[in-house]
């Protein structure tokens, strides 16, 4: 009886979160209370050490400004048998991550020099099947001649590998990791780890036949593969026949102003371009502009500067 | 209002004596405690009051032995005696009445045990426990119509407060861990008896924010513990091969452990037994397995076999396995053996409990650990709440609600959490076949990534501007078709929403979209919505054409060279976690030059439809650069046909911060005025954002002070750190 007054007389009186302290604190208590014997722990604990087991995938320690080698299919994650095949590697750093007290450490830039030849030569690039094992396919790597490599965070490489439609024709169907390393032995200057990021290659069969869409993007990734081997006759053709099929495939369209512009035709090529853009706008109102398309334009119109006159109508030279 | 000021005093203190005599199977407990609460209150109006209680406990009881198991004393109480003695009282006066009164019992001061006590022997540790005496006699006041019984309010919150064993994490009184530390005692375990004692203090002092109003309590307990030589029987112990308190479960695929955890089986005889005589036959079983679907919150299969499994290859001794793995047993004649407990989740949660058939014998034991409990949970979990105790210590969550959502960093939009429960946390993912858990204070995002390659760069350049914990290589299995990341779960699984990853990808066979874009997800209606959280970006398409790097003329014969597909990558995946442009009025227009009066003039025009029109367009003058005493001539073949132009505005998609990523830079051309577009596509292009803003204030070409003036001015967004949110529960 009393108790309870008392509880309605603090109740009246107290700040509410006094109140719910001392409310909580006795129902710590109750809850805490035992008599008699029971399982309580013991006063003393035995002492703490590792158990947790170390997994296999634990990776060394990353150094600040990680040098990175992630591997891709320029061609997409999912490849026809019988559509080209490139393969790239990118070699990148990761921007350094401030330290507790918030000091981002400085990160020098890394020379990689091959002990010999090119750099490229000593990276190797590995394709497993679903079950693990290793294949050989026969890739053509893209030779350039630089021995070595000089890579700040802002920095980054590329290293290609294609393969031909006839050799793609003969992959068996599947899903396989790629990823592209560092032969050690090779080189000088590497690191003691760098990370390399694998991806998926999957590969099926060509459905036949092709719909227009599906054609349309053969006829592209045909005339793009040609364009990155330099030969830009077989790209033309695969191009004019993508557009006669097509006329408002975008990227038959920027394939076609990059070929124009390659020739000296910088004025058509930005025509094709502002083509292009049009389409663009229309196809897809609500989207961000196409930025490939801009740049590209860009950088032809470089070519193209028109030569200025004054407000008044004279030539700034005169 | 009147203000009361009470003043509260509590002191209490207790003696406790563990006796039993030598040689019989009896545990003695003697107590004596005393609690002292006092109180006063003045106001300024003239009010004021006293309070004082004190009540004095002295118990004696005595148990019997009942059972060993483990070490631990089954005990069964077979008399006691106590008396609990009140005394106290006040005053109260206010400027109209002034009233005293004292305390009396209010029940007889005989009650019920008031203590008790555990005993450990196989460690010789033991604790003692105290009831609220105060309580279970009570109090009254005489006369009783008067306002008492503040100090005894206090002297119950003093004992509770004292007695709370979660209450030393809180701040808001003295700890109480001194005391707590009191109630155990230590004995020599090899003794033949048992003769402990000890005692434990706390004191409460408590002030009312005004002043008006002191307390303060006293709880002194003291006490002694006898006992002869505890029968004792053979029994099982289970010894953890490893520090089992710190193991973690993880996992892996359906049918690959992720870990596993082994302990050996020891046979114990007592002191005095021929231990060569006894062996045993150990049955083992796993009680009460977690069953979760799939391994981990993002597996691809979606099984409920049992979490914890009982496998062959890692037990080849054992003589029979269950199929399920659940149960097993050894093989007789054994002293001693191992048994190893597979995992195959991140969350897998059971007991192992062991029963030891001693040979030539009917007896059943039921194996302990040294931590004294009859079935031993796995992984540690000694607050029963499916969370391994080592990852909450870990991660300084023990005793949060497991559906718990509060990572706080990245502090972005203030909206807490990224949509996965402290559980779901501790649970885990795979990523790429790794299994990993993540951070429950930080806000973590993932992302199943088909680009690859420099994609990677750009991921990381996202995640060093947001500060986001970034999970990039989910296999598109991981991830899922509905991209929702804590799938796995049941129905009572702690869960608050659906939490979605993101896709990204190159443009598909079927579509030449090859440019940067985050793809809006339809909403409930099947209607496209705003972007915003993860769940509303079905998938981020990028431009395999752009470069990866761009160089800038910024005019006056500066010229730059920027990082280009890294900052698109990190633009794209920013509008996935609720960031927008910082604005949306820039506009499309087209150029071209038309006749007049016998002299080309450039004309610009809002649709390419109007190029064509005689009576549409309007004529502008083309400055090059920001120069308006040069423009580009209109006789210019370049002008013949519609040129597409993306004209920038203040406060459009080019305004604000010139060095954030949500900045767009391909305006190629800005209003002068009267008429005039500052044109700049060879002269003075726009600079690539690299960072993430903080204001919408406009800076470099956009700063407002600048010369020959603010391009765009100040971002009608902007701040683009503050809105970042990745937690579907929102936008």
């Amino acid at each position: 009886m009393l108790k309870m007054r008392c509880i309605k007389h603090l109740l009246s009186i107290f700040m509410a979160i006094w109140m719910m302290a001392a409310l909580s604190s006795c129902s710590c208590g109750d809850e805490n209370k035992k008599t008699g014997a029971t399982s309580e722990p013991a006063a003393t604990t035995p002492s703490p050490g590792s158990m947790e087991q170390t997994p296999a995938e634990i990776q060394p320690k990353e150094e600040p400004g990680q040098l990175v080698i992630s591997s891709s299919a320029d061609t997409g994650a999912d490849l026809y048998a019988s559509w080209p095949l490139i393969i790239s590697a990118n070699l990148w750093r990761k921007i350094p991550v401030p330290d507790d007290q918030g000091q981002t450490p400085g990160v020098s830039p890394v020379t990689l020099k091959a002990k010999s030849g090119s750099w490229r030569e000593a990276l190797v690039l590995e394709v497993r099947n679903a079950a693990g094992d290793i294949v050989a396919w026969p890739f053509h790597p893209v030779n350039q001649p630089d021995e070595s490599l000089s890579l700040g965070v802002e920095d980054s490489a590329n290293a290609y590998w294609w393969l031909d439609p006839s050799e793609t024709q003969a992959l068996p169907e599947g899903k396989y990791a790629v990823h592209v390393s560092f032969k050690p032995d090779m080189m000088d200057g590497l690191p003691a780890y760098i990370a390399l990021d694998r991806f998926y290659l999957t590969i099926e069969k060509e459905p036949k036949p092709l719909d227009p869409a599906l054609e349309s993007a053969k006829q592209y990734q045909m005339a793009d593969f040609f364009l990155f081997k330099g030969d830009a006759k077989a790209a033309g053709e695969r191009v004019d026949k993508l557009l006669a099929a097509d006329p408002e495939n975008i990227g038959g369209l920027s394939l076609k102003s990059k070929l124009l512009a390659s020739e000296g035709k910088n004025l058509e090529a930005i025509n094709v371009l502002g083509d292009a853009l049009t389409i663009h706008y229309r196809k897809y109102p609500n989207a961000d502009p196409p930025l490939g398309l801009l740049h590209q334009r860009s950088e032809v119109l470089k070519a193209l500067a028109p030569k200025p006159v004054k407000v008044d109508g004279s030539s700034p030279s005169n | 209002m009147r203000l009361f000021l009470m003043c509260i005093a509590l002191i209490f203190s207790a003696s406790w004596a563990f006796c039993a005599a030598p040689n019989d199977d009896k545990v003695t407990l003697t107590i004596n405690a005393t609690c002292v609460a006092d109180s006063t209150l003045t106001d300024p109006h003239g009010l004021s009051m006293k309070d004082k209680i004190t009540a004095i406990l002295s118990e004696r009881a005595v148990y019997r032995i009942v059972a060993v198991e483990g070490g631990l004393l089954d005990l069964e109480l077979i008399n006691h005696s106590n008396t609990v003695k009140i005394s106290g009282g006040g005053t109260y006066k206010d400027p109209i009445e002034s009233r005293s009164w004292t305390y009396i019992a209010g029940k007889p001061a005989t009650n019920n045990v008031q203590g008790g006590v555990s005993i450990d022997t196989l460690h010789g540790t033991g604790k003692i426990f105290i009831e609220d005496f105060m309580a279970a006699i009570g109090a009254k006041a005489s006369p009783e119509d008067v306002q008492a019984g503040s100090a005894y309010g206090e002297a119950g919150m003093t004992f509770g407060t004292a007695t709370g064993e979660s209450f030393p994490s809180q701040t808001l009184f003295e700890s109480n861990e001194s005391f707590l530390k009191g109630l155990y005692f230590t004995f020599d375990p090899k003794s033949k008896h048992i003769s402990a004692g000890g005692q434990a203090n706390y004191k409460l002092t408590r002030k009312s924010e005004d002043g008006y109003y002191i307390g303060s309590g006293k709880l002194n307990v003291s006490y002694q513990v006898q006992s002869g030589l505890p029968p004792a029987g053979p029994m099982v112990v289970l010894i953890p091969k490893g520090d089992y308190k710190k193991w973690l479960p993880r996992a892996k695929g359906p049918n690959t452990p992720g870990n596993a955890i082994t302990f050996g089986i020891e046979l114990r005889v007592p002191k005095g037994e021929k231990a060569k005589e006894k062996t045993a036959q150990f049955e083992i079983e796993l009680l009460d397995t977690s069953r979760h679907p799939g391994t981990t919150m993002n597996s691809p299969w979606t099984g409920v076999d049992p979490d914890l499994k009982i496998l062959r290859v890692n037990n080849p001794a054992l003589l029979k396995i269950s199929p399920d793995g659940q149960t097993a047993k050894t093989a007789k004649g054994l002293k001693s053996a191992t048994i190893t407990v597979s995992s195959f989740d991140g969350a897998a949660m059971g007991k192992l409990s062991v029963l030891a058939r001693i040979d030539g014998e009917d007896t059943v034991l039921t194996a302990q650990l040294d931590s004294h409990v009859t079935e031993v949970s796995i992984p540690y979990d000694l607050d029963g709440n499916t969370i391994a105790d080592a990852w909450e210590e870990a991660n300084d969550v023990l005793g949060k609600p497991l559906d718990t959502d509060e990572d706080a960093e990245p502090q972005g939009d203030r909206n807490n959490g990224d949509g996965l429960t402290l559980w779901e946390e501790y649970r885990g993912f795979l990523e790429d076949g790794k299994y990993i858990r993540t951070d429950p204070k930080k806000k973590d995002l993932f992302i199943c990534d088909l680009i690859g390659g420099r994609s990677k760069k750009g991921i990381n350049r996202f995640a060093a501007l947001t500060k986001l914990d970034v999970h990039h290589s989910l296999t598109v299995d991981e991830l899922n078709y509905t991209r929702i990341i804590n799938r796995n779960r049941s129905e009572d699984s702690p869960h608050v929403v659906d939490q979605h990853g993101l896709l990204m990808e190159k443009f598909t066979k079927d579509k030449e979209d090859y440019d940067g874009w985050a793809v809006e997800a339809p909403d409930a209606r099947g209607v496209l919505d705003d972007l915003g959280t993860p769940k509303s970006t079905t998938r981020i398409i990028l431009a395999h054409n752009l470069s990866d790097k761009i160089t800038k003329n910024l005019g006056k014969g500066v010229t730059k060279t920027y990082e280009y597909f890294t900052p698109v990558v990190a633009h794209e995946l920013l509008h996935a976690c609720n960031v927008r442009h910082h604005g949306e009025v820039d506009i499309k227009v087209y150029w071209k030059s038309k006749t007049v009066d016998g002299k080309k003039v450039l004309f610009e025009y809002e649709r390419i439809e109007d190029c064509s029109q005689p009576e549409k367009g309007y004529p502008i003058k083309a400055y090059i650069g920001e120069d308006s005493n040069s423009k580009y001539n209109p006789e210019d073949p370049l002008w013949d046909t519609p040129f597409p132009i993306v004209l920038g505005v203040y406060c459009g998609q080019h305004s604000g911060n010139e060095d954030c990523v949500m900045r767009y830079d391909i305006s190629q051309a800005a209003f002068s005025g009267g008429g005039g577009r500052f044109c700049l596509f060879w002269e003075g292009q726009e600079p690539v954002g690299q960072g993430l803003c903080t204001s919408s204030d406009g800076t470099g070409v956009n700063d407002p002070g600048r010369k020959p003036g603010s391009r765009y001015y100040h971002a009608a967004k902007g701040n683009c750190a503050d809105q970042i949110c990745v937690n579907d529960l929102y936008h």
